[in-house]
Order: C-alpha cells, then structure tokens, then sequence
C-alpha cells in the first residue's frame, strides 16, 4: 500500500495544504479516517458514541468503494494507453471486452442500493458538516455521477455503448471514404438516443443543458449563447480584416523533413524545460495525442511527429504537456483519490492551451527556445529567423480545410456549437447539415468550403457520444488568457522571465492557484478566486487584438 | 446487477437469472424443454458473466505487471501495487460470492452438467477448484501471507545483498509456519508439502517426485563428477566480447520470425513472458552488451512460453480455460526451446552462419560452429543455479526441493539453512558456497512464499525431453527440417498437442495421450548422457572405469 506523505512531492512542498484553506474543517480529535489509498483504517478516537461510530463505519464504506471506482477507472486508462501506444492490433477484440468488463463493474458498483444509502446517509447535515474538503469533494463527484446513471435505463446505457463502439467503426470508414452521406442514418439513430439521454438527466431549458454536464458541470446554453455571440461579434469583423490583408507569410519551411530521432530528443528536452517531470510520467507516440493519467506518478503523455513534424512540437507536445503537468502536480491527499482529476474538461483544455497556444505560440516563449531549437535541430532553421517563424506559426489561415489557428479555430467551434445544438434540440435535420455548415462557414469564416465532407468528417466526436464536448475547446482557450491575464500581473515580469527560459515560475503558480486542488473545487470556484472574475471572453478578444493586430495592420486599424 | 430467484421443486437449486427484473422474485419450475433450455442458458451466461469477470481481472494484473517492468514510471511502483491489491480483492470477492456458489451448485447438479459442452463442464470444474480451496481459507490466513510474502520478498533483497541470513530467519519461519497451516486448511495426504506443490503442478506428489528424482540423481551424479574431471574445457571468452544492443535487438527480430512468434519484444531487467489475452501475449528480454548468449537463450526460451500462450484455441484464450495447465508443463516448452533446440547443433547449423556473418563477423568470423556449440554448452561448477549448465540445474532443483520438503513437514528447521545447504551443494553439485549469498540466499523464491515452486523447473526439464522424444519419433527427420530453419514443423505439432488445449487437459492427461507414459527421468537422462559424451568424448566410458 503506499503510503503518499507530503515530503514525498517535492515539487508541492512549499505550497499551501488544501485543508489549511479550507476553514471548514472537522474537529481533529473524533474520528479521522485515512486518505483511500492507505489501508483506510479508521481511527475513533471516543469510543463511547454511538453515532461516531455509525458515522465512521459507513464514510469507510463510503471510501471503499469509491477506492474499487477509481482503480477500475484507471485500470481502463492503463488498457487504453497500451491499446493506443504499444498493443498488437490484433488483440483489439479483447481488449475491448477487458474495458467494457471494468465498465460494466464500475457501473454497477456505482449505481447500487449501497452506494445510494450511503450518499443519502453522508449528505444529512450533521455528517456533512464533518467531512473534510477532500471528502466532500468525494462525495460531490460521487453524486453527480450516481445522480446521472442512476436513472439512465441500462438499456438505454447499453444502446449508447454499443453506438459508440460501432460509430467508431463506421466514421473510419466515412472518413476513409470522405463521404459524409453514408454516416446520416447513424447520426440520426444517435441523436435519438441523446435526446432520450437528455431527457433522463434531467433539464430546465434546453435538452443540450443535460449533455453539457457530462463535460463541463454548470454551463448551460444561455452562457454558451452570450459568450459565442460576444466572439462572432468582435472576431468576424477580425477574420473578414486577415481576409483582405496583404501580408505574405512564408509558412513552406514548416513542412521541412526532420529525423524523428532528432524529434523525439527535442520533445523530451522540450517537456523537461516546462516542467513535465519524466520520472512521473512518459512520452511515447500514437496517432492521436492524449494524455493519460494512470496513477499518481504516473501520467503519460503521446504525440505524432509524422503529420506536420515541426508543429507536432506545439500543437501536441506543449499541448499534452500542459495536460500532463497539470495531473502531476496535484496535492498529496489528493492524489491517488477519485477526485485526482481536473476541475472540468475545460479547465484542462484551458491549462493545456496555456502552454500550446498563449505559451507556446507566444514570441517570450520562442526568443529563448528559438535559438536553442535551431541548435537542435543541426542546420534545418538556420535560414529562418526568429520573426519568420514567429509568424509563420501563427499564420491566420481562413481557407484551410483544417483551421487550427487561434482565430477561425474560434469561430469554427461557434458553427459547429449552434450545429449541434439545434440538432439536439430537434431544431436542424441532419440532411440539412451540409447546407446549413456551408451558409455559417461563409457567414463567420468568410469562405466556402473547399471540401465540404472533409470539414464535416475531421472530428469523430458525434459518432462516438461526444455530444456537448465541443464547446469545452472554445472554453479552454477562454480559461487560458484570462488565467494568464492574471498571471501576468501576479508574476512581476513574467515575460520576461519566460523569454529568459524560466519556466519553473509560472509552473509554480498554477500549481499553486489551480492544479494542486484536483477536483476538491469546481472551474467557477478556481476562476473565481484567482482572476477575480467568472469567465469572461473578453481577455481572449483581448488577446487576439493584441496579437493579430501586431502581425496584420489591416486588424490593427479596426480598433480605431 | 445479477438477480436472485428462488426456484422451486425440479432441481431445489437456486437459480440465478441475469434478465429478471424483480429480486428474489419466485419462479415455477419449466414445464417444458424449451423453458428449461432457457433457464440453462441463463444461468450459463449468468456464471459466464461472473468468470469473464474474473478473466478481465486477471488480463488487467498481466498488463499491469508487464507495464510495471517495461514502461510505467518507477515512482509509480507504489500505486501499481496498490491498484493491483485492490482488483485482486475484487476478485477474491467475485470468488466466493454467494453467486458463485449458487451457479456451481446448480451448473453441477447431474442433470443440467450432463447438458453442457465440454468447454462449459471444464469451465464449472475448474471454477470449482479455486472456490473450494479459496473457501477453506480463512481470509485472515490469505492476508497475513500475502503480507509476509511481501515484506519477506523486501526483506530478502537486503539480507541478499548484506549476506546476512539470520536477519530473514523469522519472517521465513513465519511463512512456512502460514504455509504449513494453509496445508492443515486445505487437507492433504501424506505430506503438508503436496498442497503447496500442486498450486503449481496439479496433481504432483513427493511420492512420485521423490521417486523421479532418485533416479536423476543416481544417474546425474556421476555424469557430474566425471564432468567435474573435465580438463579440456572449451573456450567461450568470445561470448563476452563487446556485442552491440542494436545489433542484438535486430537479431531478436530474426528470432521471432525464426520461432513464428507473433507478440511483442520488449527490455526489461529479468526476462519474462505475460499473456495479456488472445493474440497479446508479450515477451521481455534484458540485452546484455557483453554475454551475447544472454539475451539470444533468454529470448528463445521466453518465446517457447509464448508460442504456448500463443496456440492456445481462439474459443477459449480469453476465458478461465486459456491458459497451460501447470507451471511444469509451460516450463517443459521454453526449455525444450532454449536448451534442446536453442542449444543444439541442428538450430545452430541455421542460425549460426546468419548470426556470425549478418550480424557480427568481427566478433565471430574466426569461431567454427563446432566451437560455437561447446561454448554455449559448458559445464560450469558453479553454486548459482541461474549461472548453471542443463545437467547441474536439474541438482539445483532436487536440492532446493529437498530442503523446502523438510522445512514444511518440520525434518529440518529455518536455522539450519545454511548447514543444510551446504551439505547437499557438496554432496550433488561439488561445490561448497563461499557465503550464503552464494548459497540459501541467492533465490527469492523462499522468502516471497514461493514453497513448492522449484520442483516445476525440473519438471519442465523432464517433460521437455520426454515431449521431444515423442517429435522425433512422430516427426520425419524433425532435426533436419530444424538444421533448415524449418521450425514451424515442431511448432505446429506442439500446438496441436499440447498448445490448444489450454486448460481444457491436466498436465498428467496431456503427458499421457502425448508421449504414452507419466513423468518420466529416462529421456531427460539419455538426453543429457548422449549430447554431452558428444561434447566431452570419452565421458561414459571414464565413469564406467
């Protein structure tokens, strides 16, 4: 069993204990029950009630099974980082049932009789009252989630898997095909489905609402309405001012060939310099980068060096390593626990975009690392100057089929958001989709598309239950610059240190501000209390004028 | 969740159906055939349900302790093991569940058994096993022994590396006082010794031991005092050269298409096998840049317990019945790889020139195959069974087999380990150990609660030459077609014999059918007699003298 002590994470010892924060904490000398990953024992320390007890015995239940939970969830993770990094092909079948096994039991356990009496019993105020941050914590998750599955007919669980598993078969072959037509009469049975979902969740205003739980707790439409109505509004006008820009960015040199030896070697060291600690984790490749969280100290992260080598290093090495720094540095009583986890998917889209997109696209960040890559990499760049490369990463690219820039990435996620919400809410036919995204990518991107099936078939997430997660990559990118509006006056000279290789400073703060809470305090709680402020898209808008207008003059001029 | 209905009259088994909606609600006997198909069928899949369960756990703690020897952060050990104590429970939970019992009881009732497949009956029977002596247990007894197992297993390594023997003797006289009552749990015949040897060989006894090994004693100890005589001993210093790891690594992928093995190499420190589930099964080799033999014997002989997990039948790989049925018989298919055929001339005639030509002809352009083959066959004298040659190993085995006997029926007692030893190393090997690091510490095996283990590798050793003996007589010029490269022949005779069965046969059942006999020393002697008088000419004839 181990034992996790607070000297053992050297990286968190001088940051401040969650309980210490927390002013709700249980009185110290009547029970204390151990963190689920010692032996669980219970101490009780006045024998002589009763109630304590009681009390004592069932929070060990409690924290028993919950314990079963959280490793049958993360001997899943384990299967699926070997299924996508080093098993044989053929053993797919197997490894299948081997996950939905440890599914089906985590589910079970879940939603028992047992675990209902035992939420019920904890939630009365008097044992509340007594539970300490991380246990609540506990308990919250643990409700939410036996809340949300208690009352999903297995049936209707059972349909949902197996669409899953046969929308994955079916959109390799649609995206293999490029054919969009071929997957309708799945994506019309799927959407059935998640309506009737929807409606055993439970919602006031729109049956999206209920989807959106899943991924990120409390966001409702009304938000999502206001804060991409607030982009379009002021990144339109932005897309429409590139459109007509005349800069010419050389982006060719990009697509220059790279050993993937050398690669590799420039990944490691890269990971290392922003704080991902390899004795607690790995890098190794797959064809979708994820990052996989197995364990305390042990957090695995993957690229792909082979699509577009040289931006493989931001766009999935500071991308996975933001998550992977993230669930490594979690507070000791938190790690190893069911709430050793981000605080949403957001918060971790948003953490992970902190260190791709307004670190890693960020000039402080390349004056430093540039010279230092073009040592790496013996020659490739040694014609290309910092500037050149500076821009040519975040060239604003509106008639790509793929739009992975800062700016029609956003507006592309406000079209694919409204899509999917008016299919959901029965307000869009799905043969009318191609129409309808062909209209809207006109009306915010300013283009028609080139390839129409390409566009629509580029993510498999509404063929394999992912319905609601999209808008938590738009509020990722909004969490990061609005985190790092305030890190930035928070940490005096910031930039400066970065762009002087100090990456450790920033790594310490959000460690400090965000990560070493786990799940112990919710995405509104976390913004909150360190930028002052709920979410506000104004520090991205902010952000991108800043940006932009510096690399294009024509974005610079609409502030005026 | 699994629902529990009473059923009433007919067989007065309770039976379980995983479709009903109530629980405990009451159902009527079937009336007719099609109803009780039914109920048969349910509660198959009902059990079925319940030991894929078990399966899962079992793939899960494979992959997991493959990763944790490959791949998985070393800081991570500790929540390794404690993820993989907390399945482990869960499984002993499923195990004894009243759900077991109730399946068992009524999957085994005459009736219905008679009615099921021979996969399903097998399935029950073995089932059965593990629940009977999982429920003789007192949980209390399986914890305290894991622990101890486990603090023994810490607890050896730093006595190993101090040389200190009396800091271990009461953790060991703890765990053989555990195992000794694990035996009065379980009951036994004889010798409390029999219930820890047959968790590894099903069925073995000391009695039939005993009497297999006198013989290979009697007929090994002289062999090895002659041997001991041996003057002309070859040179194998090229085998310490400097081999290079990329060019090692190579040479394993030449000997995955060589055996036809499918799976995955990997690095590690000690190697091993792990089947993960059907087509997964994974082998790791430690690459050593100055014993080339190390990894190339290291990998043939793991690839040999591959290909076994490998040919196991597709109906039942990923089931309870998918895997070999005793640790000697696994242990029987990588020796027969590693030694007899990895070791012999005809593989060498095919693998030899490829591995001094393509691979390293500066280390080994000047080394005849003849010279080639003597080294990796000598003899060496030697206290350390992992250092040990094939005729020694087998007295490496006899004398620990010897000693943990005695220790669990109380002839000899933890203190006197070391005289013991001694003795014994003196009396089969002609060596005396320097230290006891040399000598009763120099395998884990005793202190991580692995009483009843060793006796499996000889019994490989006999299984392999006696299976062998069967090939080449059932095979057409078998070790011309192995001189050619040809091995698929061996590999495919061995998978329809033994491979596919799986779990489906016992060890003594295969043995049976495949070489017409039990356990049997004779062919593992001759074997050994004929390949090194080959070796060493003129050796029968010096020990008759």
């Amino acid at each position: 069993m181990p034992k996790i002590t607070p000297t053992q994470s050297v990286s968190l010892s001088h940051t401040t204990p969650i309980e210490s924060i927390d002013n709700q904490q249980p009185p110290s000398n009547e029970v204390t029950i151990e963190p689920p990953h010692s032996n669980i024992s219970t101490t009780i320390t006045n024998p002589a009630s009763v109630v304590n007890i009681e009390f004592a015995r069932k929070l060990h239940e409690f924290k028993k099974i919950i314990e079963e939970l959280y490793i049958l969830e993360r001997l899943q993770e384990l299967a699926g980082w070997d299924r996508d990094t080093y098993m044989p092909k053929v053993a797919i079948q197997g490894r299948k049932e081997a996950i939905d096994i440890a599914e089906r039991m985590f589910h079970e356990k879940l939603t028992s009789r047992k675990m209902g009496g035992l939420i019920d019993f904890l939630q009365l105020e008097e044992n509340y009252s007594r539970l300490s941050t991380v246990e609540k914590a506990l308990l919250r998750k643990v409700k939410y989630t036996y809340e949300r599955d208690k009352n999903k007919p297995t049936s209707l669980a059972e349909k949902l898997k197996e669409t899953e598993s046969t929308g994955r078969v079916a959109y390799t072959e649609a995206h293999d095909k490029n054919d969009f037509i071929m997957l309708m009469p799945f994506l019309k049975k799927i959407i059935a489905l998640k309506q009737k979902e929807a409606k055993c969740i439970g919602y006031r205003d729109s049956p999206y609402d209920a989807l959106l739980q899943d991924w990120e707790p409390g966001l409702n439409t009304k938000q999502l309405d206001q804060i991409f109505s607030e982009l379009k509004k002021e990144l339109i006008p932005i897309a429409r001012a590139i459109k007509r820009s005349k800069v010419q960015i050389n982006r060719k040199f990009l697509d220059r060939s790279v050993s993937e030896k050398k690669l590799q070697r420039v990944a490691n060291e890269l990971l290392k310099h922003i704080g991902f600690d390899f004795e607690k984790g790995r890098l190794d490749e797959s064809s979708n980068p994820f990052c996989s969280a197995i364990g305390a100290n042990d957090i695995r992260i993957t690229t792909d060096y082979k699509e577009s080598p040289l931006l493989s290093l931001i766009g999935y090495v500071l991308h996975e390593g933001g998550h992977g720094i993230y669930a490594q540095n979690y507070a000791p009583e938190v790690d190893n626990t069911w709430i050793a986890d981000s605080s949403s998917f957001g918060m971790d889209e948003g953490i992970a975009r902190l260190y791709e997109t307004i670190i890693g696209m960020g000039e402080p960040f390349w004056i430093y690392y540039y010279p230092w890559l073009q040592d790496r990499l013996s020659g490739t760049l040694n014609d290309i100057s910092l500037d050149e490369f500076y821009k040519a990463i975040n060239t604003v690219d509106l008639s790509s089929d793929i739009l992975d820039d800062e700016i029609s990435c956003a507006l592309n996620l406000a079209m694919i958001y409204e899509i999917e919400k008016d299919l959901i809410e029965g307000n869009l036919e799905v043969k009318n989709i191609p129409e309808i995204w062909k209209q809207k990518r006109m009306a915010y991107i300013g283009e028609t598309p080139q390839d129409v099936n390409k566009q629509l078939l580029k993510d498999d997430h509404w063929y394999t239950n992912y319905f609601g997660y999209f808008p938590t990559y738009i509020l990722g990118r909004l969490y990061a610059a609005q985190i790092y509006n305030t890190a930035k006056k928070e940490i005096q000279n910031l930039e400066i240190k970065i762009a002087s290789g100090d990456m450790k400073t920033l790594k310490e703060w959000l460690t400090e501000k965000i990560f070493k809470y786990g799940r112990t305090r919710s995405t509104e709680e976390i913004i909150k209390e360190v930028t002052g402020e709920g979410l506000n898209p104004k520090y991205f808008i902010q952000h991108i004028k800043e940006k932009y207008g510096k690399m294009y003059p024509e974005v610079a001029k609409l502030a005026h | 969740m699994l629902k529990v209905i009473r059923l009433q009259g007919g067989l007065g088994a309770t039976v379980i159906t995983p479709s009903a909606k109530k629980e405990s609600a009451e159902l009527s006997t079937p009336t007719n055939t099609k109803d009780k198909n039914e109920e048969v069928d349910n509660n198959l899949q009902a059990f079925k349900k319940l030991t894929d369960r078990l399966t899962a756990i079992g793939a899960y703690q494979g992959l997991g302790a493959w990763d944790s020897a490959t791949y998985m952060p070393e800081a991570a050990s500790d929540t390794r093991a404690w993820q993989s104590s907390i399945i482990e429970e869960l499984a002993y939970e499923i195990l004894i569940s009243e759900d077991i019992r109730k399946l068992l009881e009524y999957l085994e009732s005459e009736l219905i058994n008679n009615g099921l497949s021979n996969t399903d009956k097998m399935l029950v029977k073995a089932i059965r096993k593990v629940y009977t002596e999982a429920k003789k247990l007192p949980s209390e007894l399986v914890k305290e022994l894991a622990e101890m197992e486990a603090k023994g297993g810490v607890l050896w390594k730093a006595a190993e590396e101090n040389n200190d023997f009396e800091s271990i003797v009461p953790i060991l006289e703890k765990i053989v006082e555990l195992k000794r009552k694990t035996a009065e749990y379980i009951g036994y015949k004889r010798s409390p010794y029999n219930v820890l040897l047959d968790d590894y060989e099903e069925g073995m006894t000391t009695e039939e031991l005993d009497k297999v090994f006198t013989e290979l004693k009697k007929e090994l100890i002289p062999l090895i005092k002659a041997l001991n005589k041996r003057t002309d001993k070859p040179n194998s210093n090229f085998l310490n050269k400097a081999y290079s790891i990329e060019k090692q690594r190579k040479i394993n992928d030449e000997l995955k298409k060589i055996f036809g093995f499918e799976g995955r190499i990997d690095e590690t420190k000690h190697p091993f096998c792990q089947s993960i589930g059907h087509k997964d099964v994974r082998i790791a080799t430690h690459i050593k840049r100055k014993d080339l033999w190390f990894n190339i014997g290291s990998v043939i002989h793991e690839i040999g317990h591959a290909l076994y997990g490998e040919g196991i039948a597709e109906d039942i790989a990923n089931t309870r019945l998918g895997d070999s049925p005793s640790m000697g018989i696994d242990e029987s298919q990588s020796r027969l790889y590693e030694t007899i055929i990895g070791q012999g001339l005809p593989f060498l005639i095919h693998f030899y020139p490829k591995l001094q030509e393509d691979y390293f002809p500066k280390q080994l352009g000047d080394v005849e195959i003849s010279d080639f083959y003597k080294a990796i066959n000598e003899i060496k004298r030697t206290p350390i069974r992992l250092d040990a040659d094939e005729v020694t190993y087998q007295m490496h085995i006899i004398m620990r087999y010897e000693i943990e006997r005695d220790l669990i029926e109380g002839k000899i007692e933890v203190k006197d380990l070391p005289t013991v030893w001694a003795q014994k190393s003196e009396e089969y090997l002609g060596v005396i150990p320097n230290s006891d690091r040399e000598g009763v510490l120099q395998d884990c095996h005793f202190y991580c609660g692995l009483i009843g283990y060793f006796p499996t590798y000889a019994i490989g050793n006999i299984y392999a030459a006696q299976i062998y003996n069967t090939a080449k007589n059932e095979i057409e010029d078998l070790e011309l077609k192995i001189a050619k490269g040809e091995l698929h022949h061996l590999r495919e005779w061995l998978r329809e014999k033994i491979h596919r069965h799986g779990d489906m046969k016992t060890t003594k059942e295969i043995i049976r059918e495949v070489t017409g006999e039990d356990l049997n020393p004779k062919y593992l002697i001759e074997y050994l007699k004929s390949k090194y008088s080959d070796l060493y000419p003129g050796l029968l004839l010096e020990r008759n003298s």
